[in-house]
């Protein structure tokens, strides 16, 4: 089952598709997803994807990860849960289509990043 | 995949034992390491797959997988990863060394039970991934003289293994001979008897 980050308020992000164990985001360009804003910190949290569980944690930054507007440090992340970095806020969903299609199809509303690997890895 | 990262250097093992494992300075980090060359967000590990995936979170003195500085990149078994100065080596965490000499240890009987399948020839067993030979009712430690010996030897000889606490005089053990050939055709020189060892 693959899960995505759909922005709450269209066109305030991108859509996410997490598909890697580790998704480093914030608003430096080493980031796997740069996320534009001053309120993101440059290293704002991290998503891990282990034993089919999605796991969200705060990398210390200044605005913090809420959860279903809870701040968190660290917290399991089901289909539905609200996660807002900072000003941001996704909604995690199942993503129907990611089996189907080896890559995902540009969305018309919201720009859809594509996450490019580091190296070879 | 209770695993470990045992340190190399000072400092404490780094249980794998969540889904992710972050490492820095912080006080909010899984682990702290107090030292003012780790960053206070350093890396963040995760496992997938049996391997162990870093990601350095944008370090000064960054991470190192067998010496090679990396942004991300992931550990096999016995891989060594630099967190700054600091060296670790993945381990499989199983708590020790299970060796074929180990009596505690029922791993060796059981490898080398489980190894030998009906296609092979009797005696003949894989274990570690090395054909060696062994007969049945050998024990461990006959097993693992066995498995020393050079393979035109090995299957040719019976082994007994009499372990005698200094100054003590067997009463009815036979008198130390050494490995005895069961087809010894061609003459080979007596190597001399260890009498503390192995005799056969």
């Amino acid at each position: 089952m693959t899960l995505r980050l759909t922005p709450l308020a269209r066109g305030s992000g991108p859509v996410v598709l997490l598909q890697r164990p580790v998704y480093l985001v914030g608003r430096h360009p080493e980031c796997d997803l740069q996320l534009d804003s001053p309120k993101i910190s440059r290293r704002h949290c991290c998503f891990a994807l282990a034993y089919d569980r999605l796991i969200v944690r705060d990398l210390g930054s200044r605005n913090g990860v809420r959860v279903n507007g809870r701040e968190i440090v660290e917290t399991q992340l089901f289909r539905g849960d609200e996660v807002a970095i900072g000003p941001l806020i996704f909604r995690v969903e199942r993503d129907e289509a990611a089996g189907a299609r080896p890559e995902p199809r540009p969305s018309e509303d919201a720009p859809e990043v594509d996450l490019v690997p580091l190296d070879d890895i | 995949m209770n695993a470990r990262l045992v340190a190399l250097d000072e400092g404490q093992d780094i249980n794998l034992d969540r889904a992710m494992v972050v490492v820095g300075r912080h006080p909010a980090c899984d682990v702290r390491l107090d030292s003012l060359r780790v960053s206070r967000h350093h890396c963040c590990m995760t496992p997938d797959g049996g391997e162990l995936l870093v990601r350095d979170l944008g370090s000064t003195n960054g991470i190192r997988i067998n010496g090679e500085r990396v942004e991300i990149g992931r550990l096999r078994l016995g891989d060594e990863l630099s967190i700054a100065h600091l060296r670790y080596r993945l381990d499989a965490g199983l708590g020790h060394d299970r060796t074929l000499a180990d009596p505690l240890s029922s791993a060796s009987a059981l490898a080398i039970g489980r190894a030998s399948g009906p296609d092979r020839p009797p005696g003949v067993a894989l274990l570690d991934g090395v054909e060696t030979h062994c007969l049945a009712g050998d024990s461990d430690l006959a097993a693992a003289v066995r498995k020393a010996l050079p393979s035109s030897v090995a299957h040719r000889c019976k082994i007994e293994v009499i372990v005698r606490v200094d100054g003590d005089e067997p009463d009815d053990a036979p008198p130390p001979t050494p490995v005895e050939f069961s087809n010894a055709s061609r003459p080979e020189p007596r190597p001399e008897p260890d009498p503390d060892e192995v005799t056969g």
